[in-house]
């Protein structure tokens, strides 16, 4: 389920005010995205003008960055540029470097019911580690580091999907009207419960069909 | 008889001026005494003029003594009147204040019993709940020690942020574990604490929900509460969901459900568990209730626990806003 790859051409915008991160970062993205174009801003304002400019798919941004070049860096900025993304028509998929990512986990449910995927890390990850975490918001998951959960943590917005699915039988398209979201985010809620579930990608099954018999054996649906 | 008359009447008349002379000389002294005794007379009454002025000055002078001291003493009493009003003035105003203070301190207290009792109450009182309603024999001596440690530190923990809270005088709301929440944060960041806190305690009803739904209080990111207020409802989120942990087993699926609606806020807390039974809704859990009550009241709004269909209890605060 690679969406990425059937795109011919992509931007990324990666937002740091370090340049030794930039230097670390930007080669190791375009090592895993070959195709993309990576542009990036060291501050809040250039990192919105540029992300009016090229529309990115995807935005790597460090929370800890300047108001405007020359200012002091705080994560406040960057919290407040990732408030910004969250409500954005664009809504570019999104992963957040920071050394404390628990203002992010206030923002969970936002998060949940966002449109495009999501991916909050530690600064310090390996960069494998990071490409790893990326790809999953690339997917459209949903990715929020917290204390590990005994059980799965679904959003309403997703209950409601499931709902509509198989209660009433609507097609991707329908609900998404229905719920007045867009396909992209209908899509991504499926990805979202299927990592809920814990279901894996197998080529025989329908993820679907599986995702049905898994909610209806934990009584999601009935 | 001329002769004898004439030798007679001479006689008579020496004698008569013997007897003149007599009472000249007599009176002549008399005079001179006279005299004396009237020098004397004036002298004495001068004398007596002078010590009369001397007398007559001596009372003046007393007089104006006097009046001097009758006016310093006056005016000594009014300084002491005065005084006196003055001093009964702030006697009466510190009186006022002491009186204050006996008051904001007997309030204090009982607010801080009743802290006391919701921490106790939502805490180490839940815990041993769950533990008198399972049957002791079937804990493990390790499993029996780890759940008294467990109150025992919750119990140390309330007495340690009870301290803090006096020392400070932060509006902090102290839940089990150690958690202590800054009230003048945003209602819907501590409903959630409170909610992701509460779920990570070891009671049975968790144990058998096989999801949990993310729960969105932003719906309530508008209000405009006071600490207090915001106090009674984490309280009453954390107590909610404790009843679920003791009393809704089976429970697989727990609802928070918050909503802005129509001039209302809702917040819910719905399970499918085993319901409502004799036992949870009596005797054990008055403090639960008359805590949801009492908030319900301050809100303006009301509080219900109800069955939950087709199973299960939704346990419902609405309040207007």
């Amino acid at each position: 389920m690679d969406l990425a790859k059937n795109t011919s051409r992509q931007c990324f915008l990666v937002v740091d005010d370090h340049e030794a991160v930039l230097h670390g970062t930007v080669p190791a993205l375009q090592k895993a995205y070959p195709w993309a174009d990576i542009f990036t801003a060291k501050d809040y304002v250039s990192a919105m003008e540029t992300m009016e400019q090229v529309q990115p798919e995807l935005m790597v941004v460090d929370l800890s960055i300047p108001q405007r070049a020359g200012d002091i860096a705080t994560p406040e900025v960057g919290l407040r540029l990732v408030q910004q993304l969250l409500t954005s028509q664009l809504a570019p998929n999104i992963a957040v470097l920071s050394t404390d990512i628990n203002p992010l986990v206030r923002l969970k449910s936002i998060i949940k019911g966002y449109e495009g995927g999501f991916a909050a890390m530690d600064k310090s990850l390996p960069l494998q580690e990071m490409l790893n975490y990326i790809d999953f918001a690339m997917r459209g998951s949903v990715y929020l580091p917290q204390t590990v959960k005994a059980r799965p943590e679904f959003h309403p917005k997703w209950l409601e999907l499931l709902q509509l699915r198989f209660h009433e039988g609507l097609t991707d398209k329908a609900v998404a009207k229905r719920m007045g979201t867009s396909d992209r985010t209908i899509r991504n809620y499926w990805v979202r419960i299927q990592d809920a579930l814990l279901i894996g990608d197998e080529p025989d099954k329908d993820v679907k069909v599986q995702i049905e018999i898994a909610a209806r054996k934990i009584g999601l649906i009935h | 008889m001329p002769s004898s008359y004439d030798q007679a009447s001479r006689n008579d008349l020496l004698e008569l001026v013997e007897d003149l002379t007599r009472q000249v000389e007599l009176f002549e002294s008399q005079k001179h005494d006279a005299e004396i005794l009237l020098d004397t007379v004036v002298e004495q009454s001068t004398l007596l003029e002078h010590e009369l002025q001397l007398a007559e000055r001596h009372v003046r002078e007393l007089n104006g003594v006097l009046e001097e001291r009758v006016r310093l003493r006056t005016a000594e009493l009014e300084a002491a009147n005065r005084n006196l009003a003055r001093e009964s003035a702030e006697r009466k105003l510190a009186q006022e204040k002491s009186l204050a203070l006996t008051q904001q301190v007997l309030e204090q207290r009982s607010l801080t019993i009743e802290r006391t009792y919701e921490a106790v109450h939502n805490g180490p009182l839940q815990e041993l709940a769950v533990l008198l309603r399972t049957d002791i024999g079937s804990f493990s001596e390790p499993q029996l020690r780890s759940q008294l440690q467990k109150i025992n530190t919750d119990l140390r923990g309330i007495y340690q942020s009870m301290r803090g809270a006096v020392n400070n005088h932060a509006e902090a709301l102290y839940l089990e574990g150690g958690l202590t929440l800054d009230l003048s944060l945003d209602l819907p960041e501590l409903l959630l604490q409170t909610f992701e806190h509460t779920l990570e305690r070891d009671f049975p009803g968790f144990k058998a929900i096989l999801f949990q739904i993310t729960p969105e209080f932003y719906p309530l990111a508008a209000t405009t509460l006071s600490l207090g207020q915001k106090r009674g409802l984490c309280l009453f989120l954390q107590e909610a969901l404790c009843n679920v942990g003791k009393h809704a087993l089976g429970a697989t699926r727990l609802d928070v459900v918050c909503k802005h609606h129509q001039g209302s806020y809702y917040l819910g807390i719905i399970d499918n568990g085993q319901g409502l039974s004799a036992d949870a809704s009596m005797g054990s859990d008055q403090q639960g209730t008359h805590q949801a009550e009492r908030l319900a009241e301050t809100l303006s709004g009301c509080f219900q626990r109800r069955p939950n269909l087709p199973q299960g209890v939704r346990c419902e605060l609405v309040w207007p806003g």
